[in-house]
């Protein structure tokens, strides 16, 4: 019965106005036939036919009944009222076009963001059956955190692998690691006959066997990694190329299989091309340009030893959850085994330990995640910034919203007249509210498309963004394509929006008064004064908010200018960090270090050299100072205050290489920096801070240098103020420590190189080479300037731009809707004007009076603004209580009157601006003519 | 001129229902089938005529009765109502459970 039913309906539907025909005569010919009847009955025709009318009852019931009957009346009447909508919106283009651009925008923003965020944080990396791979991550004692909870070694991958019960198969891969490769010079060369261009930087990572296989990666060109191949340590010099490195380096060579790399000293054989979809397994989100098997680690990574060292944490551990267990399962399992292989190998085994990864890193728990491409997504902090960046564009969102409110408020009012006919006319209250919703709905989805083309583009833009400082490859922003959910997503908000802020105004526009709607043509004066509270109320949200964007903007702006001029006061620019070279055996270890460093000392073109464990401006160490203080009570006790502090081993010639003065006393000798003396020496603001200006030399402090360990050090002198920490200031507080030879592990070499920098950098790698023929680190030698201070520069930067354009658009938006409000307004009370006039207002009295009402919302929203900037300019100085971080003003003052009562000046100019332009207007109109204005 | 008779207001299944059975004998259109429930009844039934097309239409479309266009007595053309197979079944499991509804009625109210 269903389709027949079905298809009565769709006829219904296709022929309705046949239908509707064929009605109007079958019911006329019924009145005809009770005419007739009539007229038997002696009456004239005319009475006759009133008459038969009459005792028909109304025929628009019947007629509405009878086309009810047909079952497509929800769904005509919804045809009706979508035609209806779009008439009356082309109606007013301007009010329309706002709407839609107003809506599209601020959920194209969102959904931006989200787009971005699911993508990097939310999605699973996409390989074959993403829902169920998931990634191993341990937890330490010391509660130490990041990319080294994702370590484990190849010993523990291969007992998870033989004795788990929860995984279907289990993947490991390194991180990714610059190596040194050359290419061959001359493409066309068979391998025999190549010759191998010099060696140049290349992204690697090292895998296991079933990488490729277990992900259901197949390649372009060649094969992958096969079963039989990553046995035997060294046995298989196998590369497979990533999409991008094969069309850069190689040209796309369509004969690129079979050809020889060189990593290192090893010449590797390329066997294929992954296909351009593949990204790699993130954790960090890096498309490397090869991947080679991790049973070829020692050619790879001269020197070092991950295949047989057990708490050696190297490698990322992939894996897939075998079919019906859940993540709680493998974390429990997996835990276990951790448990049992701690036990089995004892800390004490690692000699490779150095002295920061004491026992005390012993690991308390392994849990599993989901694998996306960032790890530590889990962190509370990583999701706070993204709650936060949501919250930032999501309050843009609130601005567009409430011009969108505002507007079809205004709207909405306007119609009364139309509305009360309608209702006059016999329309249900029902009818009339589904229709209103129907045109807010449209509008809604109209704004929905406009968001989702923005957001498809918006991504694209947003993640180019977070690329500038974050440093990624490319090769992802093709994969941030807006998927189903954030379509979903954007979808609800449109509707969402369009019911919410169409609801009240249908809802109060479907009640009104209709003799007094109809007599007073839409103008009830009375009714208004709730309504434009609700007005007010959102035009002062609006400026509140666009007033602090604005603000925020400012400040950031002006400390974006400072930061051009800053001057870290050591030498940037010819000074390179150098990584020193690495060998598991911790005797032999040191002897190469310490031969490298004389080596490269004895360089012509090395200007100094110097050694420390934190280089300056990439990595700071944070920590607290006690010290004592002179005054002694009346016991002859002295009393001590604690200081947050930075902190940094330095060798004796440290000073010197970056060029700080020392301002008291001396600097430590190479003997003292040999032995790691208990001495110190302190910057001039520590010295400030701590003793008042007096000389610190000679007294005593106590530096926490573990975690419940703390060593006292005799201060020798004091060195001048630099910016080590981070480049907007002045680090608030430091204390150097002398370096000791028995930690040389820890310690990177800082090189001040005269000249030519460029043959100077040639000539350490070429010390480096020499020094020990099979140690090679990767070599990126990039001076403090270009590097760390580059760096953040650019995050400043990239934070300023975003803020100037979050700005940009909130101020838009609220002028956008100042000025639809005030029009409104105007509009609204054009006879009320007439009558002042008439009675004998000016111009000006007129103008006044509307600005005065149209200005006091802004002016109370643009106060709240202040204060909220107020608040969140302090929130940015309290940050600065940690003397690491990072002053995103670059020492701008915190309340700087004239960024914050300029900005908010001109934002109450420009709202001032847009109100009078419709209140001018208005007084221009000829008093009879408004007072006669329907 | 029709006498003033006391109308009773029938309910939407028992319109139906007459409906139904008067069209058991031959095809009608909507006027006739007013007109003849008014006659056999002997006035005492008059349908209102508003609620007599819905009640077509909705029989229509449920498949108990069907239509065609006729020559009508007025030389114009008319729609045609008759029963269709489903309709005559309808039909009588109507009339029964409407005999059975009212022999019940009649039993209580004649009960002593």
């Amino acid at each position: 019965m269903y389709w027949r039913d079905a298809l009565l309906r769709v006829q219904a539907l296709l022929l309705h106005r046949q239908m509707d025909r064929e009605l109007k005569e079958e019911l006329q010919f019924h009145l005809d036939m009770q005419a007739r009847k009539n007229e038997a009955g002696n009456r004239d025709p005319a009475e006759a036919r009133r008459q038969a009318r009459l005792q028909f009852g109304s025929i628009e019931r019947a007629t509405e009944e009878c086309r009810e009957s047909r079952g497509i009346s929800a769904l005509q009447n919804l045809l009706q009222d979508l035609r209806y909508a779009v008439r009356i919106l082309k109606k007013s283009p301007v009010f329309t076009a706002f709407a839609v651009l107003t809506l599209g925008f601020g959920i194209g923003l969102n959904t931006s963001l989200f787009s971005v965020v699911a993508a990097v944080a939310l999605k699973p990396i996409p390989v074959r059956d993403s829902g169920r791979i998931v990634r191993l991550e341990r937890w330490f004692v010391s509660g130490a955190r990041g990319d080294i909870q994702y370590g484990f070694s190849h010993a523990e991958f291969q007992f998870f692998s033989e004795h788990n019960k929860v995984f279907s198969s289990l993947i490991e891969t390194s991180f990714p690691r610059q190596v040194a490769a050359s290419l061959p010079l001359d493409q066309a060369a068979l391998e025999s006959k190549a010759v191998m261009g010099p060696p140049e930087q290349a992204t690697a990572q090292m895998v296991s066997a079933n990488y490729f296989s277990e992900l259901g990666v197949a390649p372009v060109l060649g094969r992958v990694f096969r079963q039989d191949e990553g046995q035997v340590p060294g046995a298989d010099p196998v590369v497979v190329l990533s999409y991008p490195y094969w069309q850069t380096r190689f040209g796309g060579d369509p004969s690129i299989v079979g050809k020889i790399v060189k990593i290192g000293d090893t010449a590797f054989s390329v066997i294929g091309v992954a296909p351009r979809r593949f990204v790699g397994t993130g954790n960090p989100p890096v498309l490397v340009d090869l991947w080679t098997l991790l049973t070829m680690q020692p050619q790879v990574v001269p020197g070092e030893d991950w295949l047989n060292q057990p708490l050696d944490y190297r490698i990322q551990i992939l894996g897939y959850l075998a079919l019906g267990v859940s993540m709680k399962q493998a974390q429990a399992d997996v835990s276990v085994l951790e448990e049992r292989f701690a036990h089995d190998h004892p800390a004490s085994d690692g000699a490779a330990l150095s002295r920061r990864e004491a026992a005390t890193q012993k690991t308390t728990a392994v849990t599993v995640q989901a694998a996306t491409f960032f790890g530590n997504t889990e962190d509370i902090r990583f999701k706070a910034i993204v709650v936060l960046l949501m919250a930032i564009v999501g309050l843009v969102l609130v601005v567009a919203c409430a011009n969108l409110a505002n507007m079809l408020l205004a709207k909405a009012s306007g119609r009364q007249s139309e509305i009360a006919v309608r209702l006059a006319l016999g329309a249900s209250r029902e009818r009339l509210m589904r229709q209103l919703l129907t045109e807010n709905l449209v509008l809604a989805v109209f704004g929905g498309a406009i968001a989702i083309l923005f957001s498809l583009w918006g991504s694209r833009l947003l993640w180019l963004a977070v690329e500038q400082f974050a440093g990624m490859h490319s090769a992802f922003v093709k994969q941030i394509k807006p998927d189903a959910r954030v379509f979903v997503y954007t979808l609800l908000m449109s509707v969402g929006t369009g019911l919410l802020f169409g609801l009240s105004p249908a809802l109060r526009s479907s009640r009104p008064d209709l003799t007094n709607a109809l007599k007073d043509s839409g103008t009830p004066f009375g009714q208004r004064l709730d309504r434009s509270k609700l007005r007010g109320l959102l035009v002062g949200g609006q400026i509140a908010i666009s007033t602090l964007f604005l603000i925020v903007a400012g400040l950031l702006t002006h400390g974006l200018i400072r930061s051009t001029t800053v001057d870290p006061g050591f030498e940037v620019r010819r000074l390179f960090p150098v990584a020193l070279p690495y060998n598991n055996d911790p005797v032999q270890n040191r002897s190469v270090r310490q031969q490298a460093l004389d080596h490269i000392g004895l360089l012509p073109e090395v200007e100094n050299l110097t050694f420390t464990d934190f280089v300056p401006l990439q990595s700071t160490w944070t920590t607290q100072v006690t010290i004592q203080n002179d005054k002694n009570d009346a016991a002859g006790n002295g009393s001590s205050e604690t200081l947050g502090t930075c902190a940094r081993h330095v060798s004796s010639t440290y000073f010197r290489t970056l060029g700080i003065p020392i301002i008291r006393g001396r600097s430590f000798t190479p003997d003292e920096s040999r032995q790691g003396a208990s001495i110190a020496i302190v910057s001039t603001a520590l010295a400030r801070e701590a003793w008042n200006g007096n000389d610190p030399v000679g007294k005593k402090i106590k530096l926490q240098t573990g975690r419940n360990e703390w060593s006292m050090f005799e201060v020798v002198g004091v060195a001048g103020d630099v910016r080590s920490a981070n480049i907007s200031r002045l680090d608030p507080a430091f204390v150097y420590v002398p370096t000791s030879s028995a930690h040389l592990n820890d310690y990177f070499g800082l090189v001040r190189i005269s000249g030519d920098t460029r043959r100077g950098i040639a000539a350490i790698r070429v010390t480096m080479e020499q020094s020990d023929g099979r140690l090679r680190p990767g070599f990126s030698l990039v001076s403090l300037e270009d590097g760390a201070v580059q760096s953040q520069i650019v995050m400043a930067k990239t934070f300023t731009l975003s803020a100037m354009f979050l700005a940009g658009v909130a101020l838009l938006l609220a002028s956008i809707g100042v000025y639809g409000v005030m029009a409104f307004l105007v509009s609204q009370r054009e006879k009320e004007v007439g009558i002042h006039m008439a009675l004998g207002a000016t111009r000006n009295d007129v103008l006044t009076l509307m600005l005065r009402q149209g200005m006091r919302p802004v002016v109370i929203g643009a106060a709240c603004g202040l204060i909220c900037a107020l608040g969140v300019s302090g929130l940015l100085r309290a940050i600065l209580v940690f003397p690491g971080s990072m002053d995103v003003l670059y020492g701008a003052k915190w309340f700087d009157p004239v960024t914050f009562l300029g900005l908010a000046t001109l934002l109450t100019a420009i709202a001032l601006f847009a109100c009078y332009v419709p209140a001018r207007r208005a007084t221009y109109v000829e008093p009879m003519i408004a007072l006669r204005h329907e | 001129m029709t006498a003033e008779q006391s109308r009773l207001d029938l309910l939407q299944g028992t319109l139906d229902l007459l409906i139904l059975r008067a069209l058991r004998a031959d095809a009608m259109h909507g006027w006739a089938i007013s007109e003849r429930i008014q006659q056999i009844s002997q006035d005492v039934l008059q349908v209102n005529q508003g609620s007599l097309y819905p009640a077509l239409h909705r029989l229509e479309h449920r498949g108990w009765i069907k239509a065609q266009w006729g020559i009508s007595e007025l030389g114009r053309r008319a729609r045609f109502y008759s029963l269709t197979a489903a309709g005559r079944r309808q039909l009588e499991i109507e009339s029964e459970n409407w005999n059975k509804l009212t022999d019940a009625i009649g039993r209580v109210l004649r009960m002593a």
